[in-house]
């Protein structure tokens, strides 16, 4: 029996090795193509940052525990509810590294929220160059902070000594064996994991003693979370249910998420005479343009699969999840899809109504989750 | 038996998919679905004076599985397209001697490997080395115009002797075939017979009633 193990992805399944005429290689990160990136010596940067508002004082503990953590070599798992603000947290714990001349990396598992988070950290940290690295983003690959998606890290073996990763349950990170082995192996320092809801891999590690654990249940402005409202009814009634709440909230946004595109196809076709609204998926060609759209108040009602179910922010809007009995919503998808709701200081208020044709474990959990969050 | 077999596409284990005979009698390294999605329609296509018999639609499984091949370097992929068509592949083409077309000097220091040999080799058949390419650029970045100038590249050696021989010009994707047809009218008159083998060629290449069979045009 021969032990070997892939450098790149931690594989240790030998089915998964070939010895080609070029020699060993490991087939499940074959496409991530090795360049090794040249380390440059690290430069003297200035990492104050500015904040145009001030950090509550929950936030403000949190925030100097998890720097303080880190400076003693703790890897830390920060639970806090969505919305919370858990990116501001970080902020604090990425100055004091880079003035300890450490590497830091940001890597998020989707594209989109990349681009975002990138402009927030650079209004922050003016000082600093803060490159993304996405697909598309690929030509500059240095810079003091880096932001990338959980695929480019390949590019940087061995190269960070604080990587933060965000929503490490998210789509595709969760539950890919060659992502996440590369997210360990890009990393040669501590890893800090920001999520609402941490799966089981990261609790066990938590239990085992191999993660320090922070919990922030409370959001700034200081209010509870919106608890969903379930409606369980048979599928026409909930179309009816749906056609009642699209005509009660007039004024303020509404976000619906469906649980396949073919759905959100055939409520789009069927509402898009009467209401301003609009279907977004993965494969809609002009994504982007329609969530600008959105967010500025283009349309009225915006039907969408999960894909923008997580890291994204738009003003008072209300959350329907369809059929949110449905195998696609998981707790933790339904908890973040309702965390939409009511995410700026100046109006906390919203809705969040599940529409599902039957009682599963997963709405149950879901809302026993955010009743929680409430009570502590 | 081997114990642990896994899908070479898709990575899960090999008897996960399929009716229970496939379950039962599978002899292949890719599952099911993976085999049904790598769309085998055999077809004999007429080019000028050339016959090529080509294997596989050029589908979307296809593309990703030879650009993984290719361009990625996963040699363990050569095998999948003639594994199950082998023994039909070795009868028809008996007493043959293969002749891969060349890709340039290039990309072949690039790749490390020859990749049509590789992927023709469970063939059996004896190899020629006498084609040459000296050109500098890949044919797939060029404009359909220019890739008929590939007649200026290819060379044919000249010290070997060819008569009496039956030739197998084999390639991996048939789009425009200037090259296969280059090849061809380099060999036509210096031996016995030539045929012509790839493993994908373009759908262009489907008459109008296979594409509505095969449910390619809407």
């Amino acid at each position: 029996m021969i032990f070997i193990r892939c450098k790149r992805c931690n594989n240790e399944i030998s089915s998964f090795f070939y010895n080609g005429q070029r020699g060993w290689y490991c087939r499940k990160c074959v496409r991530f193509l090795c360049r090794s990136l040249p380390v440059e010596e690290i430069k003297e940067v200035d990492s104050e940052y500015h904040l145009s508002f001030s950090l509550t004082e929950r936030q403000k503990e949190i925030a100097d525990k998890l720097d303080d953590l880190i400076k003693k070599q703790e890897s830390v798992l920060l639970e806090a509810v969505c919305g919370a603000g858990k990116t501001e947290i970080v902020y604090q714990t990425i100055s004091s590294a880079l003035k300890q001349h450490k590497r830091v990396g940001f890597a998020i598992s989707r594209r989109q929220v990349v681009l975002e988070i990138a402009q927030r950290l650079q209004s922050v940290f003016t000082s600093l160059k803060v490159t993304a690295v996405c697909q598309g983003y690929t030509q500059q690959l240095h810079g003091d902070l880096i932001v990338c998606t959980t695929h480019q890290l390949y590019r940087y073996y061995q190269y960070f000594d604080l990587l933060i990763i965000d929503e490490p349950d998210a789509f595709p990170f969760k539950g890919n064996d060659v992502l996440q082995g590369i997210a360990y192996n890009a990393c040669r320092g501590q890893f800090i994991y920001l999520t609402a809801t941490p799966d089981k891999y990261l609790t066990d590690e938590v239990r085992k003693g191999r993660l320090k654990y922070l919990y922030l249940s409370k959001r700034p402005s200081g209010r509870n979370l919106p608890v969903p409202q379930v409606i369980y009814q048979n599928k026409l009634v909930l179309i009816m249910c749906l056609i009642y709440w699209l005509k009660r909230i007039k004024d303020k946004p509404i976000l619906v998420f469906v649980p396949t595109i073919k759905w959100g196809n055939v409520l789009y076709l069927l509402f898009c005479r009467f209401f301003n609204c609009v279907s977004i998926n993965s494969t809609s060609a002009d994504k982007e343009e329609k969530i600008e759209g959105f967010r500025n108040g283009d349309y009225h009602i915006c039907f969408s699969t999960t894909v923008l179910e997580r890291g994204i922010t738009i003003k008072n809007v209300n959350v329907i999840v369809f059929l949110a009995n449905h195998a696609v919503f998981d707790e933790a998808s339904l908890v973040q899809s309702s965390g939409r709701v009511g995410r700026s200081i100046t109006d906390p208020d919203g809705k969040c109504i599940f529409l599902a044709e039957a009682k599963t474990a997963e709405i149950d959990n879901c809302i026993k989750r955010i009743r929680l969050a409430n009570e502590n | 038996m081997r114990t642990e077999c896994y899908c070479l596409n898709c990575m899960k284990s090999i008897r996960d998919e399929g009716c229970m005979g496939e379950m039962l009698l599978v002899d292949d390294v890719l599952c099911a679905k993976c085999r049904y999605e790598l769309k085998y329609y055999p077809h004999k296509i007429k080019i000028g004076k050339m016959k090529v018999f080509g294997m596989y639609r050029y589908c979307d499984l296809c593309r990703e599985l030879l650009i993984q091949y290719k361009e990625y370097k996963d040699e363990a992929l050569g095998v999948v397209f003639l594994y199950p068509h082998i023994d039909m592949l070795r009868r028809r083409y008996k007493d043959y001697y293969l002749v891969a077309i060349p890709s340039n000097f290039k990309s072949f220091l690039e790749r490390g490997f020859r990749h049509v040999e590789t992927l023709f080799s469970p063939l059996g058949l004896p190899f020629l080395d006498i084609l040459q390419n000296s050109s500098d650029r890949q044919q797939k970045n060029l404009p359909l115009a220019e890739r008929k100038n590939i007649f200026q590249y290819l060379h044919l050696q000249n010290n070997v002797d060819l008569t009496d021989k039956k030739l197998l010009l084999v390639d991996d994707i048939l789009t425009t075939g200037s090259t296969l047809n280059a090849a061809y009218s380099l060999l036509e008159n210096k031996c016995k017979k030539v045929e012509c083998l790839v493993v994908a060629y373009n759908e262009r290449y489907l008459s109008d009633f296979q594409k509505k069979l095969y449910g390619l045009t809407h």
